[in-house]
């Protein structure tokens, strides 16, 4: 992860600021991807997602959709999300 | 442990009866076995639906050491919950807050619904990936426990064996079924809470009577006389006393609160003060109600948690009476403080034997009495179970 993506976390966190953590994790998941590292883009997408329903956003049920189709949570069918798979 | 042949003298009729032992007042064992077999066993008052108006509000209650969560979900309904994680013991929430949706736990962050399924469980199976086939999440819901909302008291039964809300108090529901209706909270001055030393039962004891009126309030005196109050004692069921002579508080332009619709002709001037078991105290009148929950913190501590309610919302009542109204029942509330701590304080003295009940007066203390003995003697026979 870079430096200031780091940083930005290590702030969201100590604010406790979850909207925000959520969507760094996203970003942080993005750049694992563009890296290859799948192994860090499942780590970061599930950061991503916890802080997403914990702060009601819409994009949770995406992030959801994501992990499951990978084997990596169980679909949430009542989660209402944005419907637009914006994140791949 | 109090004697069981001592609480045998409490069954009796009230003309030879003797009051609970000083044990069930200064000794932590009865407070343990109090706590089990009458708190917990039975239906006991935690808190308001208005601590949660709205969806995702969460309220913990700290209930004798049980630590509880009041949820408002998604339908409006209220749910309890014991507030521990399923996975580690963690406690789910520390202070009253809003969620947006899951309730997650601050340490490994496993996410409950507000009806309190499992939702997630991130890196449950290693780093992202949030399933594990030992980790069914239909098995890992939180603890429920029972509860009902009535007079906007939320009830609960903790140990989950008592009757059904409406079998247990039944009688009470039919009598006030008049009261069965919408009540709009006050607002913020019509809620406060009283801390007094002295165990939670002698608070109820005071309430239950009217034989302390013409004593202890004195301002009574003027419209409303003993004379002028009768007793409600149901034996096994609830005790209180009612008064005939109740008056609605008036501003200075002779405004007055709104009435509840429809109210039979008994309560233009009724009012009934009724203890439900075990610590529930509610007061209805023609124009408010208010309930009271006892908060038993220790064998010696005792909050008391007041709310007042009205026919219409707090923004369409007159607001000065709304204070008034407040301050008045403080008053009354405040001037029994130093007769329950006093009792308290008179309990350490060692030959009181549990009193001498007046036969024409004390009828609804001894009701209660003899409530909480039966309550006690039934936990003693039945065989042990987990709570
Ligand atoms: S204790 Fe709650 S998630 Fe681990
Ligand atoms: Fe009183």
């Amino acid at each position: 992860m870079n430096e200031v993506l780091h940083t930005k976390l290590l702030k969201a966190h100590e604010c406790d600021d979850t909207a925000t953590l959520a969507l760094l994790y996203a970003q942080a998941a993005d750049e694992s991807q563009g890296t290859g590292d799948t192994q860090a883009m499942f780590f970061f997408l599930t950061q991503a997602y916890i802080f997403a329903l914990d702060s009601g956003l819409p994009v949770a049920a995406d992030y959801n959709r994501r992990l499951a189709k990978h084997g990596r949570d169980v679909l949430q069918k009542d989660l209402t999300g944005s419907q637009l798979d914006t994140h791949r | 442990m109090s004697d069981t042949h001592v609480l045998a003298k409490v069954l009796e009729p009230v003309s030879g009866a003797r009051g609970l032992p000083n044990e069930h007042y200064t000794d932590p064992d009865v407070f343990d076995e109090e706590r089990r077999h009458v708190l917990f066993a039975n239906w006991s008052g935690i808190g308001f639906g208005k601590n949660i108006p709205d969806t995702g509000d969460t309220w913990p209650v700290d209930f004798l050491g049980m630590p509880l969560l009041m949820v408002r979900d998604e339908d409006g309904s209220i749910n309890v919950f014991q507030n521990t994680c399923r996975h580690r013991g963690m406690i789910l929430v520390e202070q009253p807050k809003k969620v947006r949706g899951t309730i997650r736990c601050p340490y490994h962050c496993w996410c409950y619904s507000l009806k309190g399924d499992l939702r997630a469980t991130p890196h449950v199976g290693g780093p992202g990936h949030n399933t594990h086939e030992e980790i069914v999440h239909e098995d890992l819901g939180l603890f429920r426990i029972r509860s009902f909302v009535w007079q906007d008291v939320v009830f609960v039964n903790v140990d989950g064996n008592a009757p059904a809300f409406e079998e247990a108090n039944a009688h009470l529901l039919k009598r006030w079924k008049e009261f069965e209706r919408d009540l709009y909270h006050g607002g913020e001055k019509a809620s406060f809470k009283l801390e007094v030393d002295t165990n939670w039962k002698l608070a109820v004891e005071n309430y239950c009577e009217s034989y302390h009126l013409p004593w202890v309030h004195p301002g009574l005196n003027s419209y409303s006389r003993l004379e002028d109050h009768y007793h409600i004692q149901e034996p096994g069921l609830y005790s209180g006393q009612g008064t005939m002579v109740y008056r609605q508080l008036s501003g200075e332009a002779g405004e007055v609160f709104p009435d509840f619709d429809g109210l039979s002709e008994h309560w233009n001037t009724g009012a009934e003060y009724i203890a439900v078991y075990p610590n529930v105290l509610l007061g209805v009148h023609r124009d408010h109600t208010f309930a009271i929950v006892l908060e038993p913190v220790t064998l010696n501590k005792t909050v008391e948690h007041i709310e007042l309610y009205y026919a219409k919302p707090a923004d369409k009542l007159p607001e000065s009476l709304i204070e008034k109204n407040s301050e008045q029942w403080k008053e009354v509330f405040k001037e029994d403080i130093f007769v329950v701590e006093g009792m308290q304080k008179g309990r350490q003295g060692v030959m009181f034997d549990g009193g001498k009940f007046s036969p024409e007066m004390d009828g609804p203390t001894h009701c209660f009495h003899h409530w909480v003995a039966s309550r006690l003697m039934q936990g003693r026979n039945s065989a042990d179970k987990p709570v």
